[in-house]
């Protein structure tokens, strides 16, 4: 218990001290998908948001009385970073998206969040090591699938053979239809180049959602079993499929998983295209625009290798959006808002769709599974199926080199 | 009646104007929409009663109009960016913020724009470039300033105005809501403005006191080309000089020229990842129609400053360098804040052309004599072009909110002090809230009883953004 207590003051004390930083000079406002998205009112932006916390900690009303109001504007969050890159830019640096994960850790500590949905999903986690409530035996159905059909020299790890390599899949690209079909061209481009590649026989969440919605310590209990096994392997790197797994790995893994080289798996094809073991060739006569996603791009500052790759293939145009790079628009999927439906007036995902099509574009392109989801359902709701459509570069990729 | 059902029957009407999803009772909104820059909390005992989005002219008509008529406090917020405690309501009322209201309309042929109140600096400017036009109102606030806030506050910012004028030179018109809740349009639909009495003023600078401004109308203004350069000096007195003989030999006036003091150079270089300069800095924005006139004027321009020895005087070609210095220079108040990891207090200074060498002198002493003031360091910075200066302290956040208060007081009790002495006033943050007593000193007390009569005339209960005539906030 006093270990607990002592937690939460940490916690306090974090969005106390930069709270207080806080000048309210509001810049970060203009950068915030959120604000964009929803009615106008300033609770449902960075310092809005910031401010909330830090006034109900600064005048202790932070009870069952505000918990859902509390509640809805945290959890809100897409954890873009945008407003955190105005406020390093222009303003006081405040690490807002920090403040944020640790306003909804005060919120678990104290048991009053996070909101029913969220508590489901962390049961899922749990329970059975994903977000989705899937058994974890059907983690890996998605590749026998493929092998029906292929001759793949992957290995299991870590209790087979050793391997170079370990492709971690993630849990929306092991479960999800759509997505699954990220995965096994991934996998078919690592056995095209013959890599030296194995997957995690008992793949679990990396845990960064658990992490995003403020419950650390299970967050810790799964990033440990995933930190070990890859430790176990005995693999030099580790390519993931989602970026949000990559950013867990880089930035909220313990310092011994930095012995291992941790790449997007765009990264890594841009490498292995660099040093000529895939050759794009065949022709792509479309024009293409890429959506960054936001855990890839502004969190990582990885805005280069995926549009290499997109340029590599022959016959494209790649053409950006309005607002692109470190400028780029959240889809609104991420900072756990992909397990919970937030009312906006205007949807983040449709948003970026009508950047797309003012390109002229015929492609979407994208590399992160959460990103497909939401820019796909934006093309279906919006019912631009006929003018557009949207591609993992890794799809891109395996049609070039096939 | 109780004060909950009072509250209840409010937030009915106002709901019944813009509609449920456009009013709120949230305590953390409320908190939000109480605070400005200065550092000091939000207070406790008089949050607003609710938070109005309208999205016309028409919805803020009938809230002023029930307002007036229940006498019920109404505070009108752009973004809540205003420096001398405007923004900040000082008693329980409906705040309307004005983020809903975002038209924006370039008529070419008719030769000028209208923008809602909502619409964004930034935005503005953008919209406008597109079609190749320039916007005369340049802020630090950009990201977020609105333009309602600026047309109310008539802010120079940092644009200098013997080159450019202020925004109102450019301001045709508004469309105003009294606070008895009348909607009125003022001015022209002309390309001049009028000669003889033009209510526009009234609004146009007036603090937001005598109205609320909905629309603006301004001149559409053709694109112009920039011209970039820097000087930097050993001494403060070289620069005066400078800038003083940039006057009196008649050289063309830049739109911009921006100074740091060594201290405030060295946190904005290093910040943005430059080397910090030898000395104190000044940089500037020559411009014209032609850019090779505008490249000619900077040259004259070093001419001039070579003539006061700098340790160097060059132009910048260099857009990513010229990047960097200029959010240097728009940052500063945040940089300082970042770097030193404490809170701000900021005022602004303004000298006349004739004494500027004492009086650039006297503002870098600024805090001399000035309890607790004088222990801190005086960051400087400011729009030199304009003679502005803004001296600046930075607090430690541990201070408590009545210090803070105290020391706020006794920094716009030295500012009014120094701009009396010069005969100037602030040119950027209006003229009332904390600088009530300054307008007293300046323009004396018949000058303020006038105003209290002006703004009964407009305001007879005075339920528009009071306590900002009554000042300090």
């Amino acid at each position: 218990m006093e270990e607990q207590d002592k937690w939460i003051e940490t916690l306090e004390g974090e969005i106390k001290e930069w709270g207080i930083k806080c000048i309210n000079c509001n810049f970060c406002y203009t950068a915030c998908p959120l604000f964009q998205s929803m009615k106008g009112f300033l609770i449902n932006g960075p310092s809005g948001l910031l401010q909330s916390i830090y006034y109900a900690l600064h005048w202790d009303f932070l009870g069952k009385e505000v918990k859902d109001e509390i509640i809805n504007i945290l959890y809100s969050c897409t954890t873009c970073s945008s407003c955190v890159i105005r406020c390093r830019d222009v303003s006081a640096g405040i690490p807002v998206v920090d403040l944020v994960e640790c306003g909804r850790k005060i919120l678990v500590e104290k048991a009053l969040g996070p909101g029913t949905l969220h508590k489901e999903v962390l049961e899922f986690l749990f329970q059975s090591g994903n977000p989705y409530g899937k058994p974890a035996e059907k983690r890996l159905d998605w590749l026998k699938e493929l092998e029906k059909e292929n001759k793949l020299t992957y290995k299991l790890l870590p209790d087979g053979d050793k391997a170079e390599t370990l492709l971690y899949i993630g849990c929306t690209a092991s479960y999800e239809e759509d997505l699954q079909n990220v995965a096994r061209t991934i996998v078919l481009l690592l056995e095209k180049m013959k890599a030296d590649y194995g997957i995690l026989k008992k793949e679990n969440c990396c845990g960064h959602p658990a992490r995003q919605l403020g419950e650390e310590g299970l967050f810790m209990e799964l990033s440990e079993k995933v930190h070990d096994a890859a430790l176990k392997s005995g693999v030099k790197q580790v390519v993931t499929v989602s970026p949000h797994c990559y950013h867990s790995f880089k930035t909220e893994y313990p310092e011994s998983f930095k012995k291992l080289k941790v790449q997007h798996y765009t990264e890594y094809f841009f490498d292995q295209i660099e040093k000529g073991a895939l050759t794009p060739s065949k022709k792509i006569k479309k024009t293409i625009t890429f959506h960054d996603p936001c855990y890839l791009g502004k969190r990582n500052e990885v805005y280069d290798a995926p549009r290499a790759i997109i340029s590599k293939i022959p016959g494209v145009k790649l053409v950006e959006m309005k607002d692109n790079k470190v400028n780029s628009l959240c889809c609104g999927g991420g900072g756990g808002r992909m397990y919970v439906e937030v009312e906006e007036v205007t949807r983040l995902s449709h948003l970026r769709l009508e950047q797309a099509l003012a390109t002229g574009t015929e492609i979407i392109a994208t590399a992160c599974p959460w990103c497909y989801t939401q820019m796909k359902d934006a093309i279906k709701v919006t019912d631009q199926e006929d003018r557009i459509e949207v591609k993992d570069i890794s799809e891109l990729l395996l049609m070039s080199v096939s | 009646m109780t004060t909950d059902k009072r509250e209840n029957e409010i937030v009915s009407f106002l709901e019944g104007i813009v509609g449920p999803d456009y009013v709120t009772t949230s305590r953390f909104e409320k908190i939000k929409q109480s605070l400005d820059a200065y550092p000091y909390h939000a207070d406790m005992n008089n949050l607003p009663i609710a938070v109005v989005l309208p999205k016309t002219s028409q919805d803020i008509s009938e809230i002023l109009k029930y307002a007036n008529k229940e006498k019920i406090p109404v505070y009108v917020r752009g973004s809540g960016t205003q420096l001398i405690g405007a923004s900040r309501p000082d008693r329980s009322g409906i705040v309307i913020f004005t983020s809903r209201m975002k038209t924006f309309d370039i008529k070419e042929d008719w030769g000028y724009f209208e923008a809602g109140a909502g619409i964004r600096n930034q935005e503005a400017k953008d919209l406008l470039a597109e079609r190749g036009y320039f916007l005369p109102l340049v802020i630090g606030a950009k990201h977020i300033a609105s333009f309602g806030g600026a047309t109310c506050n008539n802010t120079s910012a940092h644009l200098i105005e013997p080159a450019v004028g202020k925004p109102g030179d450019y301001i045709l018109a508004v469309e105003a809501v009294l606070p008895t809740g009348e909607i009125i349009e003022t001015g022209t639909r002309g390309i001049g403005k009028p000669a003889g009495t033009d209510m526009t003023k009234y609004f146009v600078g007036g603090d937001g006191i005598l109205g609320v401004v909905t629309k603006t109308r301004m001149r559409l203004v053709p694109q112009i080309q920039y011209s970039y350069g820097i000087a930097c000096f050993s001494e403060l007195a070289g620069i005066a000089r400078g800038v003083k003989r940039m006057y009196l030999e008649q050289v063309p006036v830049p739109i911009f020229t921006e100074f740091l003091d060594r201290n405030v150079a060295e946190i904005g270089y290093t910040n943005k990842g430059m080397e910090a300069p030898p000395g104190h800095v000044i940089f500037f924005v020559s411009y014209d129609r032609e850019k090779e006139t505008a490249d000619k004027n900077t040259v004259k321009l070093m001419d001039v400053y070579k003539k006061e020895k700098p340790i160097y005087a060059e132009p910048v070609t260099d857009m990513v360098r010229w990047e960097k210095v200029w959010t240097a220079r728009e940052s500063t108040i945040p940089f300082l804040m970042n770097k030193l990891q404490g809170r701000l207090l900021v005022c602004e200074v303004v000298c006349n052309l004739a004494t500027f060498e004492e009086g650039m002198e006297e503002a870098a002493d600024f805090n001399k004599g000035v309890p607790y003031l004088e222990d801190l360091t005086n960051y400087l910075f400011g729009h030199i072009g304009a003679l502005s200066f803004h001296p600046s302290f930075i607090i430690p956040p541990d201070l408590g909110d009545e210090r803070m208060w105290e020391l706020s007081r006794l920094l716009y009790k030295r500012e009014a002090e120094f701009n009396t002495k010069y005969g100037t006033c602030g040119r950027e943050w209006g003229q009332f809230s904390k600088r009530k007593d300054f307008f007293i000193m300046r323009y004396g007390q018949t000058s303020y009883d006038l105003m209290k009569k002006i703004k009964a005339t407009f305001d007879p209960n005075n339920i528009l953004n009071p306590g900002v005539l009554e000042g300090y906030r």
